[in-house]
């Protein structure tokens, strides 16, 4: 499903100064995956997130999801391929604080100018499925780390994408939020969705429900 | 769903502005005074202007004055026969009018002379001697701003001119005199020619100019000089020269408009240059993670188009509904005082409501696309940008 093929990513952080994040790189992922990618920071871990869910584009190399070559497309069909392919859950959630978990929640949702019952059938299954309907109406910066993981999660979710793409989930949680986490996890596998994880928290090693381990180190897969 | 427009974009749209309510408040404010002055003072200009052009409309084509090593003297009025034998010459008629200094109010009246039994060289005086009135001695039409301040000083129903003797002369006030304009009629007292003469000291003979009326627009200027030949010693003035005369007031005072427009513009390009200029860091990271979660390029700045829209209109909307109600229905207090005339008698006049489309448009283009191009041009900038990178 998706394949990375000589991939390499250089950032540059002035005039002389790059950095290169990932190195000829070739990875596969199945359909219906949960892949665990660990290594410690600036290993490259988050990069190839970044690539997968074409936020970013390589250097050189090709990404290829569903057989379709994505690390070329333009900015309009790149945006087109996440809203309808892809749920990012970001390390700090990177949720719009001052505004409700409902609003957050449909975000996703507005480029598509939907029905407005269809958007409310989908935002209440959502909210329920992730257990934060009570929070509804709530201003998300009033939550815990927790609810707001919840509520980042229900966001990737809602446009019901292939693959869902967490940097870091549980690096702000303690271990019983963590659990719950992986709890969700395991619903979306489940469902056969494709789960891409970067990750340095044990808990993630000795999962069963991983079906494949990458570790990464200096922009390598080791 | 509405397919053109999206309300849910709409409504981040507003809840965006909601979160910045402080600062956006802070922004419609300025926004909406500079709006304001702007149309205010295009407001103003205009209808000072349309007031300005109806008197110079009324101007008689030519007037003679005498004029001895540059004092002007009053003139012999038999001088008229020979005017009326120009040829192209239609009428001529001699005027009586002057200055009256009324010390309890510190002001100066027109007085214009009439003899109800000529023909008018103004219209506005020809609708007063036809409204049934009688010009005798014992009567005085005053203008709005006269019987104003005549009421303050308790001259209700008669007025007493001092007489070069030191006498008194008793007229009493048959009523409101109403020109074109207002500009023309607030500090004037229309009476008799007689009554006219008897307060400046004046003789039958003379008259203090002569006012002339020519058949062909064309032929102004030749007959004007053709007087000159005939009397050298007297100035001939035709109504373009006191066109330009009145314009030359009218864009001196124009100036400090202009001193303001410029103080205006200047603030309001301040605050499209700084937000033209970047967005902070926040703004950054949320385009980036709109992106990232599946908005397009368009999303993006038909969202901040919103912005723009709801802001700008909002404050355009505002700004000139207040400039209405500020320069037609308050009449522009402090700003009109600028424009209120040459005489010391700067009561009632009106800005006569004119719907400047004009100066709408002038504004909204202006201001509006100005201010919303100031909203997407650096969302723009990051929008094309790798969300990856926006976020970093």
């Amino acid at each position: 499903m998706i394949e990375f093929k000589n991939i390499n990513k250089t950032y540059k952080l002035g005039k002389n100064n790059t950095i290169k994040a990932l190195q000829s790189i070739d990875l596969h992922v199945k359909e219906g995956s949960v892949v665990v990618i660990r290594g410690s920071s600036g290993s490259g871990k988050s990069t190839v997130l970044s690539l997968i869910s074409a936020i970013a584009k390589p250097t050189s190399g090709e990404v290829i999801v569903d057989q379709k070559q994505i690390s070329k497309l333009s900015d309009k069909f790149a945006s087109e391929y996440r809203l309808n392919n892809i749920g990012i859950v970001f390390q700090k959630y990177n949720l719009v604080e001052e505004i409700s978990v409902e609003q957050n929640v449909i975000l996703p949702l507005i480029p598509k100018n939907m029905d407005l019952q269809e958007v409310q059938k989908k935002v209440d299954h959502v909210l329920d499925l992730f257990s934060i309907k009570h929070y509804k109406d709530t201003a998300v910066k009033n939550l815990s780390g927790g609810e707001q993981q919840r509520v980042a999660i229900a966001r990737a979710y809602i446009n019901e994408p292939k693959i869902i793409i967490a940097d870091e989930p549980t690096a702000n949680l303690d271990e019983a939020l963590s659990l719950e986490f992986i709890e969700i996890l395991k619903g979306l596998k489940k469902e056969n969705k494709t789960v891409v994880i970067a990750t340095h928290d044990p808990l993630f090693f000795d999962l069963g429900i991983v079906d494949q381990y990458i570790t990464m180190k200096n922009g390598h897969i080791v | 769903m509405n397919k053109y427009i999206n309300l849910y974009l709409l409504e981040y749209a507003i809840n965006s502005l909601l979160r910045q309510r402080y600062k956006n408040i802070f922004i419609i404010s300025i926004l909406t005074f500079l709006i304001f002055l702007l149309t205010s003072i295009f407001f103003i200009t205009h209808a000072i202007k349309s007031e300005l052009q109806y008197t110079v409309d009324s101007l008689p084509q030519i007037t003679v004055q005498k004029l001895i090593s540059g004092k002007h003297y009053d003139i012999e009025v038999q001088r008229l026969d020979k005017i009326l034998t120009i040829t192209g010459v239609n009428d001529a008629t001699a005027r009586v009018w002057g200055y009256y200094y009324f010390a309890n109010a510190g002001v100066n009246f027109t007085l214009i002379g009439i003899d109800q039994f000529e023909k008018q060289y103004k219209n506005s005086l020809q609708k007063l001697v036809q409204s049934s009135v009688e010009f005798d001695e014992s009567n005085a039409y005053v203008g709005q701003g006269v019987y104003e301040i005549m009421r303050k000083n308790y001259f209700n129903e008669y007025f007493n001119f001092i007489l070069p003797d030191g006498s008194l002369n008793k007229v009493n006030i048959g009523g409101v005199f109403k020109a074109d304009t207002n500009l023309e009629s607030n500090d004037v007292i229309v009476i008799s020619k007689d009554n006219m003469r008897r307060i400046y000291g004046m003789s039958d003979e003379f008259a203090t100019d002569i006012v002339v009326e020519v058949l062909n627009d064309n032929e102004v200027d030749t007959i004007a000089s053709k007087i000159k030949i005939m009397f050298p010693d007297t100035r001939v003035i035709t109504k373009n020269d006191l066109k330009v005369s009145y314009q030359n007031i009218f864009d001196y005072k124009s100036g400090l408009f202009l001193a303001l427009f410029t103080v205006s513009l200047f603030t309001f390009f301040i605050i499209v240059f700084d937000k033209a200029s970047g967005l902070s860091s926040t703004q950054r990271k949320e385009i980036g993670v709109l992106k990232a979660i599946g908005w397009s390029l368009e999303d993006v700045l038909k969202e901040k188009f919103y912005e723009g829209v709801l802001i700008s209109v909002f404050s355009y909307l505002l700004g000139v509904t207040l400039a209405l109600g500020f320069v037609y229905l308050f009449q522009a207090p402090l700003l009109r005082d600028i424009f209120s005339g040459y005489s010391e008698l700067k009561t009632a006049f009106e800005l006569p409501f004119i719907l400047d489309l004009q100066t709408l448009v002038l504004v909204f283009f202006l201001s509006v696309p100005i201010y919303i191009a100031s909203i997407i041009i650096p969302s723009w900038r990051v929008a094309t940008m790798d969300a990856d990178e926006v976020m970093r």
